[in-house]
């Protein structure tokens, strides 16, 4: 069962071939990948929760399985919240992606998101059995989630440029009985290349977008470090917002 | 033993990339070759008393410094290496890391005899702490430039392995300066009580650093 899960990870860390065409994405499963994202943001999580641990004379566990949580669902809600304005406009201008494959593409996208962070995890670990000091792991934790995240976009940039591109080699199977469409007097048809740039456009538009809600999501998820002087709470009460949070912290770090 | 010599001995030559000592066997001459730098460095405040007991510390912690830090980076690095599409060379890319930390760990072996004659010679802890930093820094240039060729063949088969390379350095330096900091004392001052980690110790190097730099600054 493990190794069958980890195969999946694996083929897509290695592979760009699963993202050649609709038909390599089709056998992408979707649970297994599912699963894996759940379990190594948890263990992620898990070394996130470590400073909690460490950095006080009470040890707090409880943010250790707060974490474990809350990584998980950063990424599948941020997933779920920006998927529906992808689908939709892509379509809108003409891409034939199906639903599912377009769901595939960015499950296996924050697979590959999820393992880079995983692999960080035992330098968090050690970092935060070391480290007293709350603005250094805030800003640790930031730089590797950044990390695994712009590695990510990136793997997502391609496997949708490869996915458009096959899309638009393989013509569109005609129904002989039905006349091909008479072109409308005074409206262009929009050729398929610039169609694949506006595609791409809106793509690169949806990226910065996906990486924002990213960003505020975490912070409604917070805390996630636990200041050693706070008390422990799931949830924050709401306030300020992620960047002028980071803007503080690097302040904080350097006076 | 006769093996423990022999990989030495291929390490130290290194011609033959392909006839590089098995994991195991290099995992070995780190921990014996750092153990017995480390137990030369941590004698000292002498072994009478309990003398001992810092250089069996140090003994543990040298070693442990290589060792521990490269596993702490060798999950991410493998994850990073094979998105980058390097996954069949990783074995190759392991062996040139490895070395890295083999030779270091020969060279600082070969350097114990000058720390024994300053130790057995001088008094002044300063210079001691000065000394095994210029072991130390010694003995991580000559295994990076070990390292550096093993990994040219790799370059040259996929320009790649450059990026991979730094990437490596960056995080095996931000790891390691914070496990050296967090497992002082190397070599106990004399003065005071033998330790496995010193009291108060148990920090951050880079905040540390900041603070220093606050202060000389009149922050």
């Amino acid at each position: 069962m493990m190794k069958e899960l980890w195969r999946q990870v694996d083929g897509l860390l290695r592979g760009r071939e699963t993202f050649s065409s609709e038909e390599t994405l089709g056998k992408v499963r979707a649970p297994q990948l599912l699963v894996m994202v759940l379990l190594l943001s948890a263990i992620y999580g898990l070394f996130m929760g470590l400073y909690a641990v460490f950095s006080r004379d009470i040890p707090e566990y409880r943010q250790m399985a707060a974490c474990a949580f809350k990584v998980p669902a950063l990424y599948v809600l941020t997933l779920f919240i920006c998927y529906p304005s992808l689908y939709v406009f892509s379509t809108l201008l003409g891409s034939r992606l199906s639903f599912w494959s377009t769901l595939r593409l960015l499950l296996a996208v924050t697979t590959i998101t999820v393992t880079v962070l995983a692999s960080f995890g035992p330098i968090t670990g050690f970092f935060a059995l070391s480290t007293e000091s709350y603005p250094f792991m805030k800003l640790l934790n930031v730089a590797f989630f950044a990390a695994a995240g712009f590695l990510g976009v990136g793997a997502l940039i391609k496997g949708w440029k490869s996915l458009v591109k096959s899309q638009e080699l393989t013509p569109v199977v005609q129904n002989p009985g039905v006349p091909p469409p008479i072109p409308v007097a005074g409206m262009r048809p929009i050729p398929a290349d610039e169609s694949t740039r506006q595609i791409n456009k809106v793509f690169r538009l949806w990226i910065v977008i996906y990486a924002l809600v990213g960003c505020q999501m975490a912070w409604v998820l917070r805390p996630f470090v636990l200041d050693s002087h706070s008390e422990f709470a799931w949830f924050r009460a709401r306030h300020a917002n992620f960047f002028t949070d980071v803007w503080q912290t690097i302040w904080k770090l350097l006076s | 033993m006769a093996d423990l010599f022999s990989t030495a001995d291929r390490l130290l030559r290194g011609d033959d990339e392909h006839a590089a000592p098995p994991v195991r066997s290099q995992l070995l001459v780190i921990a014996v070759f750092g153990a017995v730098y480390g137990a030369v460095m941590g004698s000292y405040g002498g072994l009478a008393g309990d003398g001992w007991k810092q250089a069996l510390v140090s003994a543990i912690k040298v070693p442990w410094l290589f060792s521990v830090t490269f596993l702490l980076c060798l999950p991410s690095f493998f994850v990073l290496n094979v998105l980058a599409g390097l996954a069949g060379d990783f074995r190759r890319v392991l062996n040139a890391l490895l070395s890295f930390q083999a030779i270091a760990a020969l060279v600082l072996s070969a350097v114990t005899p000058i720390t024994f004659l300053f130790n057995v010679s001088t008094d002044y802890y300063q210079l001691m702490v000065l000394w095994n930093g210029v072991a130390f820094a010694v003995a991580s240039i000559t295994g990076h430039i070990v390292m550096r060729r093993l990994y040219r063949t790799l370059i040259a088969g996929n320009p790649r392995h450059r990026l991979m390379y730094r990437v490596w350095m960056g995080l095996y330096v931000f790891v390691g300066i914070e496990m050296g900091w967090v497992l002082r004392p190397f070599i106990g001052d004399p003065n005071l009580p033998v330790q496995f980690f010193r009291r108060g110790a148990w920090g951050n190097a880079y905040m540390e650093l900041l603070r220093i730099f606050h202060h000389v600054l009149g922050g």
